[in-house]
């Protein structure tokens, strides 16, 4: 039967795609890569905001009202102020009696305190402690809720806590680590670890444990003596009566202490709180779509090529349809409608693997233990039209060029014998362009770097980074004409190495230079990127490195662990420490935070040593006057900030001392995070010599030797909680966070490598179909099928190479502008990585080599008579 | 004369069961040393086949070829692939050079995918003989129809193989050049002791060799020695009268 379509295009663009499945897959691979990407991101992220929605309602589930103590002014002034190293301060809590009142209201049906504090669970695995937790999350201890209202925690299994010697595990830390009830269990919890036996496994709100914390759960009175809480509670939970109105519950409870009581509805907090979360994960997700972003760009360069390939294998097809009489404006819309085709299908497997992605990525969150909220995976209409409307729009935006190209194929071609090649037209225009484009890019990125420009209304890194890009694309439009050049490089090298397969394969990749060039150039972005991530955090640990040595005096320093568990150092230790003989000097460091103009601020005291054992600048005043009596030392920001001068008299409020009176004697400038803003001699000031806990402690040793290390190490483990480093451990501290960060920027970087492979890979394919007859002759006159497949991985090579060196050309040289609009941030040092830029282009070459496997193979089995028969 | 080459019922069946066609049919010839031999027929005689199987480029179906002593249709695609490297040499119609590679290059190829050190003296001898010293350094697109077939067969010389194979080689060119080349390949067998065995439609290049063999339907017509131009368009026209 012969079949009538009013659409035949329509009809011959849907056949030629079911006829060749694997023209779709090589020209969408890298669409559905991208789309992959977008969607898992998206996935992963609206999970993840849905699981804290649930979570924090799980918190405030079946709580009304929520009573908070009113912290003082500079307590919350002080919070504001961001972290500033291990302190002690006094939060305000609500004392526990207020329960009873708020209980004895009318319109309350229950109410109960919580207590939560800092507290970490401690295994011994092999004889030595091991303190757990999960990455960043914090270690927490609480008071466990009894009252039948409660409804946080539900046990798992066991019984709650009932004496001061039962503690609750929750279920993913006794998971992780392998306790069940009844076993036993250390647990720091202020200075001192303690014994505790597991009576019970909890879940919170459903969730196991929020956000990877991990909970010791106590008895009330226990938990308030553990976690400084003796006699309060940090909040009080209300559920109140049906027939009340809630804010006159509010008014109610607020009334009985209005100047220390804030109370809140339960239900506007869950979702603040929520809101606050879901906006540090909207951070994550922008950065997860900036990738997913490169991904498709990479895959739009690949697109193009691809289509380039594919629609000059048809020639002889599409003429042949010219030839019958379609028009050019027709065989337009065949390619493109078959791109379009192309572009759902590519789109639809991209989303289903980004579904896919998702649970990986999330298995493998929970296989690191990165504790996120538990929940089911979420996948939006919003995400999945947005997916497809990229892929779609890319994808044929793509098709377009070469769409074009394509319809004005000659009718003529299909009756000629010979394998056509593109025309070559002149690169000098390109060059031309490009060069100007790079020109700009390099003329007002260093006009950036060398101030004699400046964009208005951008940041001078904003302006580097245009410039960059603007370099960037300058490059890749050059790429084509500077192929030559390039591989002419290799012209010698590869004749001694290969001989006569490493001539031909240097000349093939000169044959088509603009091919060459947009293959490697999908290389380039991906190896730009991750050498800029590169050298960048190789500069920043030679950075860290260089000024750990330099301010960093003393050979080791002490803090604790983790300053969310326990809030210092036990001062025997330094008492210990002192007795050694090969200590030769030592330094203690408190903190407390007091008042100052009505202020909160950092007051630390230290030993005459410190200035032996950590780096100090002088300012003004004498290092001299600093030991007298009332004497205060300030930090040269703080003195400028608040316009002291030495002589000055400064008055402070001290928690449970009342105010004090000191003499500015000395302002100088701690190199390092400085534990405070004002200091004083430790010996001088008794309030300070009665606490009982060092912020951080710094000694120097006469000789440091293994049998002293193992000595210290013994006294330091006494002390569970407290770590010891020495420069290089610090040095080394620095240097995994950092390495951390780029292993994931690595990550996902390495997907932009896994869409260029697909792109050498057609490029080759292409090569070796257009050199058919070449390569049959090659066979006919000795060639062994080996030879053809060393010849296409030499190519292939050559292309890797060509990304890579210019990719890592340009990732290194962004990365030293970028360090030099750092440099008044205090970035000084720029260092390459050599190992991990050679690691880089070896990876390349290996892709490169990889992506040849399937073309040499099909060069090496092209049938010689086919290739060199004439009919 | 030696004999270098033949075949022992040669048959080959392209295609399966009612589709297919007997290129070849039980086919005995053999080839003799340092003689120039022209294998003629019509289109579809089996003429190329003959020619690819002998030449180890295609397999026969059934049948035993022999390089002098040695069976090569039972070899595999290494040892075949080694054989036409190092025992023979190609001629082809047309596209038988690699672009990208200077003429002296593509000479000189064979030598260099099998790693060996060209004889150079010999080169010289040849390239000396087919008249294209000055053209050396050239690409192949600088080159007339007739200087590339010339190269071609300067190639085919170059390892010294024991025969070189030529189909169609003057086929695309003009009468001229056609001329120079046909002369050349018949003093390199006569001044260079070479061996050629050439497939060939045109009674006129038949008409260089000094033994015309003539195939129809997959079987031997005839076997001419030294015939003249007449002696072969009469027995071509003959063939085709039948």
């Amino acid at each position: 039967m012969f079949g009538f379509t009013k659409r035949p295009l329509f009809l011959i663009a849907w056949k030629n795609l079911k006829t060749y499945p694997v023209r779709i897959f090589l020209t969408t691979s890298s669409i559905i890569l991208g789309v992959a990407v977008i969607i898992a991101s998206n996935i992963f992220s609206e999970s993840n905001k849905s699981a804290f929605d649930n979570l924090f309602s799980g918190i405030y589930e079946g709580v009304d009202l929520v009573v908070q103590p009113i912290q003082e002014d500079f307590a919350q002034g002080f919070s504001g102020d961001g972290g500033q190293g291990p302190i002690s301060f006094e939060v305000k809590k609500i004392p526990d009696n207020r329960i009873q009142e708020i209980v004895n209201l009318p319109s309350v049906r229950a109410a109960w305190g919580e207590v939560l504090g800092f507290a970490q669970f401690i295994k011994i695995v092999d004889g030595e402690t091991v303190l757990i937790s999960n990455g960043f999350a914090p270690t927490f201890g609480a008071a466990w809720d009894s009252n039948p209202y409660a409804q946080q925690w539900s046990l798992v299994e066991g019984q709650p806590p009932t004496n001061k010697k039962e503690v609750v595990m929750d279920v993913v830390t006794a998971e992780n680590h392998n306790f069940s009830v009844g076993d036993r269990v250390t647990v720091l919890a202020g200075a001192t670890p303690a014994s505790f036996t597991i009576v019970g496994i909890a879940e919170f709100a459903n969730v196991g444990a929020p956000g990877g914390a991990t909970f010791a759960l106590f008895e009330f009175r226990t938990a308030q003596a553990l976690l400084d809480s003796k006699g309060e509670v940090d909040l009080i939970n209300v559920v109140i009566e049906n027939n009340f109105d809630i804010n006159d519950v509010k008014n109610d409870i607020t009334n009985l202490d209005s100047e220390n009581l804030n109370v809140i509805n339960a239900q506007e907090a869950a979702a603040e709180q929520a809101d606050s979360i879901k906006q540090g994960l909207d951070f994550f997700n922008t950065i997860l779509n900036v990738f997913a972003g490169i991904a498709i760009f990479v895959g739009a360069f690949i697109i193009q090529n691809t289509f380039r390939i594919l629609l000059l294998q048809r020639t002889k097809e599409l003429s042949l349809l010219r030839a019958l009489g379609t028009s050019k404006r027709q065989i337009y819309r065949l390619v493109i409608s078959e791109s379009l085709f192309m572009s759902i299908i590519g789109s639809g497997l991209g989303i289903a693997l980004g579904i896919g992605l998702a649970v990986a990525v999330k298995e493998g969150l929970q296989y690191f233990e990165f504790g996120l909220p538990d929940g089911p995976l979420v996948l939006t209409t919003e995400a999945a039209i947005t997916g497809l409307i990229i892929g779609i729009t890319v994808t044929i935006f793509s098709s377009l060029l070469p769409a074009r190209k394509a319809s004005q194929v000659s009718p003529m071609e299909a009756i000629r014998d010979s394998v056509s090649t593109p025309q070559r037209k002149s690169l000098l225009a390109r060059l031309l362009f490009g060069s100007i484009i790079s020109i700009v890019g390099f003329g007002v990125l260093f006009g950036v770097l060398y101030d004699f420009l400046d964009l208005p209304t951008l940041s001078s890194l904003q302006q580097v980074g245009f410039g960059a890009g603007v370099i960037f694309i300058g490059i890749s439009v050059v790429t084509p004409s500077i192929t030559k050049p390039f591989v002419f490089i290799f012209d010698k090298i590869y004749n001694l190495l290969f001989g006569i397969l490493g001539k031909l394969a240097t000349e093939n990749s000169k044959r088509t230079p603009r091919r060459t060039a947009s293959t490697a150039s999908a290389l380039m972005i991906g190896l730009t990127l991750i050498s800029l991530a590169n050298v960048i955090t190789t500069s920043f640990k030679a950075q860290a490195e260089s000024l750990i040595s330099e301010v960093i005096l003393a050979d080791y320093q002490v803090s604790a662990a983790n300053v969310f568990a326990s809030p210092g150092i036990p001062t025997g230790l330094s008492e210990e420490l002192l007795q050694l003989d090969e200590v030769t000097k030592l330094s203690r460091t408190r903190a407390t935070v007091v008042g100052f103009n009505d202020r909160p601020l950092i007051l630390g005291a230290v030993d005459e040593t410190v200035f032996d054992l950590v780096k100090t600048d002088d300012v003004s005043g004498d290092r001299k006057d600093f030991l007298d009596e009332n004497a205060i030392g300030i930090l040269k920001q703080t003195a400028e900030r608040e316009e002291l001068f030495v002589g000055d008299e400064v008055v402070l409020t001290i928690p449970e001392e009342g105010e004090r009176t000191f003499t500015v004697s000395y302002i100088f400038d701690w190199t390092t995070q400085p534990p405070a803003e004002f200091f004083v001699l430790l010996e001088n000031n008794s309030f300070f010599s009665d606490e009982s806990l060092d912020t951080e402690l710094y000694f120097n040793v006469d000789k440091k030797t293994p049998e002293l290390e193992e000595k210290i190490n013994a006294i330091v483990d006494e002390y569970p909680g407290v770590e010891i480093r020495d420069e290089d451990g610090l040095v080394e501290e620095a240097n995994n966070q950092i390495q951390l960060l780029l292993n994931v920027i690595y990550g996902f970087l390495s997907i932009s490598i896994f869409v260029a492979l697909f792109g050498i890979t057609n490029t080759l394919s292409l090569s070796v179909f257009e050199r058919t007859r070449e390569i049959g002759l090659m066979r006919a006159i000795g060639t062994y099928r080996k030879q053809i497949r060393r010849m296409i991985f030499i190519e292939s090579s050559i292309i890797s190479i060509f990304g890579a060196a210019l990719g890592t050309s340009l990732g290194i040289f962004f990365a030293w502008s970028l360090i030099q609009t750092l440099a008044d941030e205090g970035f000084t040092v720029f260092a390459v990585s050599i190992p991990q830029t050679a690691l880089w282009i070896g990876i390349s070459i290996i892709a490169g080599v990889i992506a040849a496997i399937l073309p040499a193979i099909r060069a090496s089995r092209q049938n010689i008579l086919e290739a060199i028969s004439y009919e | 004369m030696e004999n270098i080459i033949q075949a022992t019922k040669l048959t080959k069946i392209y295609g399966e069961k009612e589709t297919s066609v007997t290129a070849l049919d039980n086919v005995d010839v053999q080839f003799n040393e340092n003689e120039f031999t022209a294998i003629m027929g019509p289109s579809g005689s089996g003429k190329s086949t003959l020619l690819h199987c002998l030449a180890g480029l295609d397999r026969p179906t059934s049948g035993q070829i022999f390089l002098k002593d040695q069976d090569i249709s039972t070899l595999n695609d290494k040892q075949l692939t080694k054989i036409r490297r190092d025992s023979f040499g190609f001629v082809f119609q047309a596209f038988n050079l690699i672009p990208t590679l200077t003429a002296e290059e593509n000479i000189t190829l064979p030598a260099s995918i099998s790693g060996k050190k060209p004889d150079m003296d010999w080169i010289k001898q040849v390239v000396e003989t087919v008249d294209i010293g000055d053209r050396l350094t050239h690409r192949p697109n600088e080159l007339s129809g007739g200087q590339q077939q010339r190269v071609a067969a300067a190639r085919a010389m170059a390892t010294k193989p024991e025969v070189i194979f030529a189909d169609e080689p003057s086929g695309n060119l003009d009468s001229k050049s056609s001329k120079e080349l046909l002369t050349f390949m018949k003093s390199v067998v006569e001044e260079l002791n070479q061996t050629i065995i050439m497939v060939t439609h045109d009674p006129y290049a038949a008409s260089y060799a000094s033994r015309v063999i003539m195939l129809k339907d997959g079987s031997i017509a005839s076997d001419l020695k030294e015939p003249t131009q007449e002696e072969i368009v009469a027995e071509v026209t003959a063939l085709t009268n039948i």
